[in-house]
């Protein structure tokens, strides 16, 4: 139990402080320490899997020594001054407790309950968790020096990527058991990690209200908290969705490129590989939106000189993922279904895009089940962001939502699988990867209530 | 502060409370979870598989593929090590049965013998003669 706590404490400290170091504003605290999470759940999965294509499998040595490092690194980053304050010019001016940040409080503690509540009526997750997730963990932790059979082809979806199952069985060799609590101390840490991360990018993008408003949606939104205690990977990629974005929108914000903030948010879109299969195409689709949003307003070769220094942040996280995929993983269903005659067909067959569409407005008008009608609503009644959409990354977070959500649609066209039991099963937490994202998006263009006071009082001013 | 906002801002307040509500309404009473129900009943079969072996699968007929997907994969989770593949074209195979006539139906129909009946509808398999 002690080791377990410090499985997870070492590595978070030295990320925290390492975010601080970085210059990141880590006066806002639930961002640095959401960023800081989903950095060292990343970087410890990682290693973990080197280690097991090292050790196989790793043991005390193992577990002594990642300590040692990271308690190192967290006292070496510790006791640095900080490198630069990157964000300091933009940080929003402090704004006491109001009402709504006691709601948050309150939002927040409930949804924790409820969390736990869930937890306890299924400690093993849902569907994925067990014949996906955890089993591979299972395997990876009794498997002895036979953790590669978690990739035999007579389980289910062997290629999926490893930052889940990596992460669980790494905590339970921490632990010394196999403790149901592992998965779940996990999902909640990706689920607050999240939380805590729109709150205070919206927070300095925007204002602290702001970021309270979007942490409320989020909170309230009911598929968020389920399917963080079905212990899938949809939430952790959801997380590192939205850490990709709030970073390109924090160097948007600057007005400058800044190395080490693309190249962090160029890591983040890796780690999404590193968890689902969709962050691949997540990655490119940040590529692509990177250059099309950037190449209207800057140089062809400034725009392709930030996106390779964000590829180059990926990179060696793809190179563990690319590792995976051509040595031990079999192929993908998806992938190993689709022949040029097959997918031609599919592509040509307009019923699909028919039923894939319905599928996508039943599903969007649907979902939360009322988010899309608040969100009109409040469109409504606050208005528009008077700031320019380009300083503060939108039109990045758009466009990547726009690609984001086109991979998908394609997926669903060409798939092998019966479509009608593809959409069913998983369009709707496919939306749920793209939320944080959304509302993130949502709380950029929408005024902020003092925007909207100040226009008000503005336009009712009487002419001179 | 204008009507309009104070009505945005509470609204979406008000809303985010409500929606916290109904998720507490939400929460399934308790029930026994299906992972512990199987690790309970394979729990013997285990022990008499060698770790890292790939044995069989077989069960009852069933007209639902999702409960067929859900027995297979849930042996599989509660027996890791071992690969369960999900045929009966092994060595040894494991029979999730709901009766012992069920059992012996599926048994003759594959040309299987049974090897050890751990009970509760779980049995143990090899290949009979062809």
């Amino acid at each position: 139990m002690f080791f377990a706590l410090l499985s997870w404490l070492a590595p978070l400290v030295a990320a925290f402080f390492f975010m601080r170091w970085f210059g990141l504003p880590c006066s806002s605290s639930p961002l640095c320490w959401g960023l800081a999470f989903g950095l060292a759940l990343g970087i410890t999965s990682a290693n973990y899997y080197l280690c097991l294509l090292a050790f196989r499998p790793p043991g005390d040595t193992y577990r002594l020594t990642e300590l040692i490092l990271f308690t190192f690194l967290a006292a070496f980053f510790g006791h640095r001054s900080r490198r630069a304050r990157i964000l300091d010019g933009l940080a929003a001016p402090k704004q006491g407790r109001d009402l709504l940040g006691l709601v948050l409080i309150l939002v927040l503690v409930t949804s924790v309950h409820v969390f736990f509540l869930l937890s306890h009526e299924w400690p093993h997750g849902k569907w994925d968790a067990w014949s996906i997730w955890n089993l591979r963990a299972r395997f990876f932790y009794r498997g002895s020096e036979h953790w590669t059979d978690a990739f035999s082809p007579l389980t289910q979806h062997p290629d999926y990527p490893l930052l889940l199952p990596a992460s669980v069985a790494r905590g339970w060799l921490y632990w010394g058991e196999e403790s149901a609590w592992v998965p779940i101390q996990i999902a909640l840490g990706f689920c607050l990690a999240t939380v805590g991360l729109l709150h205070g990018s919206l927070a300095i993008l925007r204002d602290r209200r702001q970021g309270t408003l979007g942490a409320l949606l989020l909170l309230s939104t009911p598929a968020f908290i389920a399917l963080g205690t079905w212990l899938y990977a949809d939430i952790p990629l959801a997380f590192y969705i939205l850490a990709t974005a709030v970073l390109y929108s924090w160097n948007e914000q600057l007005g400058k490129d800044h190395a080490g903030l693309l190249s962090l948010a160029g890591f983040m879109a890796g780690l999404a590989a590193w968890t689902k299969n969709e962050g691949l195409f997540f990655v490119l689709a940040a590529v692509l939106a990177g250059l099309i949003v950037g190449i209207p307003h800057h140089q062809w070769k400034t725009t392709a000189g930030r996106m390779i220094i964000f590829a180059a942040g990926a990179l060696p996280i793809l190179a563990l993922v690319a590792y995976f995929k051509l040595v031990q993983a079999p192929a993908n269903d998806l992938v190993a279904g689709q022949s040029w005659a097959d997918t031609t067909s599919r592509l040509a067959d307009w019923s699909r895009y028919r039923q894939v569409t319905l599928a996508w407005g039943e599903a969007l008008l649907q979902f939360g089940p009322y988010m899309i009608w608040v969100l009109l609503a409040y469109f409504v009644l606050l208005g528009p962001a008077p700031r320019p959409w380009k300083q503060n990354g939108l039109d990045f977070c758009l466009c990547l939502l726009v690609l984001q959500a086109a991979g998908y649609f394609f997926a669903f066209i060409t798939t092998p699988h019966d479509l009608q039991w593809h959409l069913e099963t998983a369009l709707n937490r496919l939306l749920v990867q793209l939320w944080p994202l959304v509302v993130f998006s949502f709380f950029l263009a929408v005024a902020t209530p003092a925007e909207a006071q100040q226009r008000r009082t503005v336009g009712s001013l009487p002419l001179q | 502060m204008s009507n309009r906002i104070a009505i945005a801002t509470g609204g979406l307040a008000a809303f985010s409370v409500y929606m916290m509500v109904q998720a507490y309404r939400t929460v399934p009473p308790q029930g026994q979870s299906l992972v512990a129900y199987y690790e309970t009943r394979m729990a013997n079969v285990k022990k008499s598989l060698a770790p890292h072996e790939v044995v069989g699968f077989l069960m009852d007929e069933t007209q639902d593929p999702g409960e067929a997907r859900t027995r297979h994969e849930m042996t599989q989770y509660v027996l890791v090590p071992v690969v369960v593949a999900n045929d009966a074209e092994r060595p040894l195979v494991i029979g999730d049965f709901r009766g012992p006539d069920l059992g012996a139906k599926r048994r003759l129909e594959k040309k299987l013998v049974l090897v050890e009946d751990f009970g509760d509808g779980v049995q143990l398999l090899r290949p009979g003669e062809r």
